[in-house]
């Protein structure tokens, strides 16, 4: 263990002290370690890792099958040869027993690791055919980007010739328009004044019928 | 001109919603037109804070203070307020702690992060509470004004009385082994634990191991340690949940080593607290950690379960390191006063306003 510096402590002094320390105890591993011990999650809560599932099967692909016999050792000494001999005896005389439940139990292994190879295979080919597709996809939506830019590009060259077109017809309208209203104007004034002179025609003719009756008499 | 300060979320307890109060007493203590705004207040603060839908046209020269630290929506939406920004950026865990146990916290993280992003052009200037955060967002992209402001902390709110009761329940002559924190992946307990474990089999069987903080007993994290715990057949492992200050008090009081080995942290004021009770520490130069710590407390560069059990067992056996350890704690502590701090903000925001 590194201790970071310090001004105050003497780092080499507690080192000293710590490694006399573990000598004396004489520790052993711990039994179990945290990263061996399994994570229990909600089966959404785990985000997919390809390479860790390559990992597991290949660990499963060599661990698959049992061995019904062990070695059997010990190292007490004359102690020892004596259980070897009683364990070895009673090894044999459940070998009827075991032997069947492990060869069963290869069996089986055998069988699930085939599954799980397979499984593997289906979802590596999966992924195969997701990435082709995926990559057909992006081709196309380039295509079909370039294709909507050319026609937006198309679109707006197409508006800068237009527009002035357009520009010079709302100005000819515009001038007709302007013109149209003059002339309304000037229509209503002459109306008015053929009002006027209609007005001041039946008003000689009434003078000039008062005239006529007045000369007849 | 008004300084306001906004957070996706106010929390009772938490070292964030804590510095967010203080900052407004100084404030209002200092006669700014302040107040606090938040989406979610939690119900013993409804009374100090205004839900974000009551921020009222604010003008070009008033002030936003953000506080950054999760994964939120609003990260996004701060642009939106069109006055003047300062955030204070707090960190944001990386998601790959997460990855193993639970993708939501992982994606909050991610959304975290790629808001932090995003806003790197889009404020005028941060207050980050540690360098370690101050770096991490330069390398995000930042390049305004950036000052440390260490985290408030209302030292006076730890002279309260504790639980008498609690603290007579554990008085005895136990060694009592604490660390502070929410039971999260990038907080390492699963390493305390094993140092605790070599400690409690091969040095002192008369020993207990307590973790202050909040857990979720469906959380997968939590299951694996506790999982971890049974099959060491460890005894004496506490973990107490969220508690009441008071009793939060009590642990301090008991505690007799500090224990750290967290891999990710932007400042950790649990450290700072320990450092106030004079609980000697032993943490992991991780992140912000050491520089949090100083030239105080004991700083430990790799993780030997053994080596560290027997480092607590100095600090406990050996009365001469111990006082030294603590010397080094208190003088480190004066940094973190109340004055010092609240000298800082106001500094870099007269500053800030004057610019």
């Amino acid at each position: 263990m590194n201790i970071k510096t310090n001004e105050i402590l003497d780092i080499e002094e507690i080192m000293t002290e710590i490694r006399k320390s573990i000598k004396l105890r004489q520790y052993q591993e711990m039994p179990i370690k945290f990263e061996n011990i399994d994570v229990i999650t909600n089966e959404k809560n785990l985000i997919y890792d390809q390479n860790k599932l390559l990992t597991y099967i290949h660990n499963v692909n060599s661990h698959h099958h049992i061995y019904a016999y062990r070695t059997i050792y010990s190292r007490k000494g004359l102690l020892g040869k004596i259980i070897i001999f009683i364990k070895k005896v009673l090894r044999k005389s459940i070998k009827f027993y075991i032997e069947p439940i492990v060869s069963d139990q290869n069996k089986f292994n055998f069988e699930v690791v085939n599954s799980i190879n397979e499984i593997r295979n289906f979802i590596l080919d999966k992924n195969d055919n997701n990435d082709n597709l995926n990559l057909k996809i992006s081709k196309l939506e380039l295509k079909l980007n370039k294709s909507v830019e050319k026609t937006i590009n198309q679109l707006i060259e197409d508006d800068k010739k237009v527009t002035p077109q357009i520009s010079d017809i709302i100005d000819q309208l515009d001038y007709i328009s302007n013109t149209l209203k003059k002339q309304t104007d000037e229509n209503l004034y002459l109306k008015n004044k053929i009002k006027l002179l209609n007005i001041s025609y039946e008003i000689l003719e009434k003078e000039i019928a008062l005239l006529k009756n007045k000369l007849g008499e | 001109m008004k300084i306001i300060q906004l957070a996706p979320t106010l929390n009772y307890g938490d070292a964030i919603g804590n510095d967010i109060l203080a900052l407004n007493k100084l404030m209002i203590n200092k006669g700014y037109n302040t107040g606090i705004y938040a989406e979610n207040i939690s119900d013993k603060l409804k009374h100090k804070a205004y839900n974000i839908n009551k921020i009222n046209h604010l003008k070009s020269d008033d002030i936003i203070i953000y506080h950054l630290s999760i994964g939120t929506n609003l990260n996004f939406q701060l642009p939106k307020y069109k006055c003047k920004k300062i955030v204070i950026y707090h960190n944001i865990t990386p998601p790959e702690f997460f990855s193993t146990y639970d993708i939501n916290s992982y994606n909050k993280c991610k959304l975290g992060l790629e808001g932090v992003k995003f806003l790197s052009d889009k404020v005028d200037y941060c207050l980050t509470d540690s360098e370690f955060n101050k770096q991490d967002l330069i390398n995000m992209g930042y390049n305004m004004k950036i000052d440390v402001l260490p985290i408030l902390i209302p030292f006076e709110d730890y002279d309260q009385p504790p639980n008498v009761n609690l603290i007579n329940k554990y008085n005895d002559n136990f060694v009592n082994i604490l660390f502070t924190g929410r039971v999260v992946p990038n907080k390492k307990f699963e390493d305390i634990i094993s140092i605790f474990y070599y400690y409690k089999k091969y040095i002192n069987k008369n020993s207990r191991l307590i973790f202050v903080g909040s857990y979720d007993q469906n959380d997968a994290y939590y299951k694996r340690l506790s999982t971890f715990i049974n099959k060491l057949n460890l005894s004496d492992v506490i973990f107490t949940g969220h508690i009441n200050f008071k009793d939060i008090l009590s642990y301090y009081h008991l505690a007799d080593v500090f224990v750290c080995m967290s891999e990710h942290e932007g400042f950790c004021v649990p450290l700072v607290e320990a450092m106030y009770f004079d609980i000697p520490i032993i943490a992991y130069d991780s992140c912000a950690v050491s520089e949090t710590l100083g030239n105080s407390g004991i700083v430990i560069q790799n993780k030997n379960y053994i080596e560290a059990a027997e480092l607590i067992n100095m600090l406990i056996t050996n009365l001469e390191l111990k006082n030294k350890v603590i010397a080094s704690q208190k003088q480190r502590l004066r940094y973190f006063s109340r004055h010092n701090i609240e000298d800082k903000f106001i500094k870099y925001i007269n500053e800030f306003i004057n610019k």
